[in-house]
């Protein structure tokens, strides 16, 4: 099995949907991506009953499980080996993410090595098997 | 110079700190850094007494280093090294030992035995399971 | 550092399988022992790195090249400046602004900017002297990547016969037998190509800073250290921070030579004299003299003064309602116990009585309650033969302190 985090706390988002920019539902030119509506009318500025709700600190996760993955690991990029043996001593709270531009050969290594030291990996099995299907 | 001086000069800016993103406390990938944390504890330069653990160059058991006290201007003597072969069991003793009955760095124990046994631990029958990966991926791929 | 310093003997080629001459000793100059201020070296470097800048500036007519003019209100148009005239694209279209087409940019930077910085000659001798000091402290020099494991001593002093190399094999087989090589190796293995546009604007290349040699007498050192990459060679009476404490951090790796070695107190003074090549200079004085914590904090004087460490750990703890938990309720009256029995058997009472169905009356209820005081009594008793425990706590307390207050 693969290995497990030492603390597997709840991890609790307060709130999973997207914010919505406002007036985005009207014109396409104003995308849903969140920006903070300015106007001295704004009515969601002022944060009328039954408007779009204001992304604000208080929706913030809680320290312990901040930048959590789902699995209970904290993620950290790695672009060789060197970098993964940093990770030998916390592997218990960070998992490791091999970074895109690695090649397959050297993913290899970097997947070899972090078996040897028991460290997660969350994209381990990339392109390994593509180059065996070929 | 003190050991409290050297880590407020070094702390903020030296060439093994790794920062991530997301990530508050940095790492630090010099050698004798037995938690590859940046922190004053287990910074592998400042302190007077240091303890390293290392895999054996031949990948096969660890090398205990530490900081003696004399020779501090010459690196080449500052560091004695240790190789210790002996099953884990001895290993781990011995590095215990060490530190008891020199008084040294009690601070570290845990964290040496850990790094200790984490290394040995990854040198011990590793590629047997590797290869039943491979083998495991290669039968899905043809299916 | 008080024992002095040992002089390495040089090697290049032939003379190394020669007899070796003995090692000789120098002092180490007291510069080395000069305060190491970080953030004074680090704004220094900063300054001074900005004196070999060039000016540059955008075209001073830039965008301002037509006789445009604002069209004013009333046209529901805006009101940035258009070019006159019809009879071409151009014309009606917004010019000047740093938001037009063909406009001048936002600010045009101007070749009068304020590229040079002066700099406090005591305040560049203060970093120097910092710098200096940085570069003799093993652990300083490592944690900036120096490779000087195996290097024998820091500073690194050899002797005259260095400056008197002309070839490179030379230079290279002195820096391997003092084990300085390691460090050009990592120099070799940083060789890469720069990210980014500096690519094309003729910094292709880069490789990290290898040791620093530096000289007294330049007889041919000069030369034959140039072709090692990494290596830099310098006088010492041309010390330059930017060499010394390059990207503004302390610790560069140092290899003197003797003369170079000697001739430092003559240039920065030691404490008690001043120094000879500078007028009415000396080194600066370090603001503590103790610079360990723990052992200041283990002093008697400190010691005396700060309160003691506060190791009573309080540990928050869960207070339980009485009401609901029953132990709780125990703690606060031991009689609950009992209390909670008697309602239960009236309880069960009044449910046998509800069972076997017969009628509630207010009047015989009155007579029951009456009849229950007198029997709540007698159950108490018996109850607390039957639970003695209960009891027991405050009678067991009592009873083990009599005999403590006999004695």
């Amino acid at each position: 099995m693969a290995i497990q985090p030492l603390k597997k706390p709840r991890i609790i988002k307060k709130r999973t949907k997207r914010f919505i920019r406002h007036q985005s539902d009207r014109f396409v030119k104003v995308k849903a991506n969140w920006r903070k509506p300015k106007g001295i009318d704004n009515r969601v500025r002022r944060r009328f009953k039954g408007q779009y709700l204001m992304p604000n600190i208080g929706y913030g996760s809680a320290k312990r499980t901040k930048h959590m993955l789902p699995n209970g690991f904290k993620k950290v990029l790695i672009h060789n080996v060197r970098e993964l043996e940093v990770l030998m001593m916390q592997h218990r709270t960070f998992c490791g993410e091999i970074a895109h531009g690695v090649s397959s050969r050297k993913r290899k290594e970097i997947v070899e090595r972090a078996n040897q030291l028991s460290i997660r990996l969350t994209n381990g099995s990339a392109r390994l098997r593509t180059e065996e299907s070929t | 110079m003190s050991a409290d001086l050297c880590w407020q000069i070094i702390r903020n800016n030296h060439a093994y700190l790794v920062k991530r993103r997301d990530i508050k406390k940095p790492f630090s990938s010099e050698t004798n850094n037995l938690r590859n944390v940046n922190s004053p504890r287990y910074n592998g330069f400042c302190r007077n007494r240091l303890i390293g653990i290392e895999p054996a160059s031949d990948g096969k058991g660890i090398v205990l280093a530490f900081k003696t006290r004399r020779y501090k201007n010459q690196p080449a003597k500052n560091m004695v090294k240790t190789t210790i072969k002996s099953g884990p069991r001895r290993a781990l003793n011995s590095i215990r030992r060490f530190i008891r009955f020199n008084h040294y760095r009690g601070d570290l124990k845990m964290a040496a035995l850990r790094r200790a046994s984490a290394i040995l631990r990854s040198q011990r029958a590793q590629p047997f399971k590797k290869v039943r990966r491979v083998k495991r991926h290669i039968i899905k791929k043809t299916e | 550092m008080e024992r002095g310093h040992h002089v390495l003997p040089p090697s290049c080629g032939r003379v190394t399988r020669q007899a070796r001459p003995p090692k000789s000793r120098v002092s180490l100059p007291a510069v080395f022992r000069a305060p190491i201020r970080p953030d004074v070296v680090n704004f220094v470097h900063d300054q001074m790195a900005k004196n070999t800048r060039q000016p540059y500036a955008v075209n001073k007519d830039a965008g301002h090249q037509t006789s445009a003019e604002s069209w004013g209100t009333g046209r529901a148009v805006a009101r940035i400046p258009r070019v006159r005239g019809g009879g071409t694209h151009r014309s009606g279209q917004g010019a000047f602004g740093n938001m037009c087409r063909g406009g001048r940019m936002f600010a045009p930077t101007k070749i009068w900017r304020r590229w040079h910085r002066r700099v406090g000659v005591n305040q560049k001798r203060y970093a120097m002297c910092s710098a200096i000091a940085a570069s003799s402290i093993p652990a300083l020099v490592m944690s900036k990547g120096h490779m000087i494991q195996e290097v024998p001593e820091v500073p690194l002093v050899v002797s005259n016969k260095a400056q008197e190399l002309t070839k490179t094999k030379e230079a290279v087989a002195l820096l391997r037998q003092h084990h300085a090589w390691t460090d050009v190796l990592k120099v070799y293995k940083s060789q890469r190509f720069r990210a980014g546009r500096g690519k094309m604007r003729n910094r292709r290349r880069i490789q990290r800073k290898g040791p620093l040699v530096i000289y007294n007498n330049d007889q041919g050192l000069t030369r034959a250290f140039r072709n090692v990459p990494g290596v830099e060679t310098i006088c010492v009476d041309k010390l330059n921070l930017l060499k010394l404490a390059p990207g503004g951090h302390v610790g560069r790796f140092c290899i003197w030579t003797e003369d170079a070695f000697r001739k430092l107190d003559a240039l920065y003074g030691t404490w008690r004299k001043e120094a000879k090549n500078k007028k009415g200079y000396n080194l600066p004085v370090s603001k503590m003299t103790n610079t360990d914590l723990s052992r200041l904090l283990k002093s008697d004087e400190i010691k005396s003064v700060i309160r003691k460490p506060n190791k009573t750990i309080v540990r928050s703890k869960v207070k339980p309602n009485p009401l609901t938990n029953y132990q709780a309720m125990l703690e606060l009256n031991p009689f609950h116990r009992v209390e909670k029995k008697l309602a239960q058997a009236v309880e069960a009472k009044h449910i046998e009585a509800k069972k076997s169905g017969k009628p509630k009356v207010v009047k015989p209820a009155k007579k029951e309650k009456q009849r229950k005081k007198k029997t709540t009594k007698k159950t108490v008793k018996r109850l607390r033969k039957q639970h003695p425990r209960s009891h027991s706590g405050k009678k067991g307390k009592a009873a083990a302190k009599c005999p403590v207050a006999k004695v």
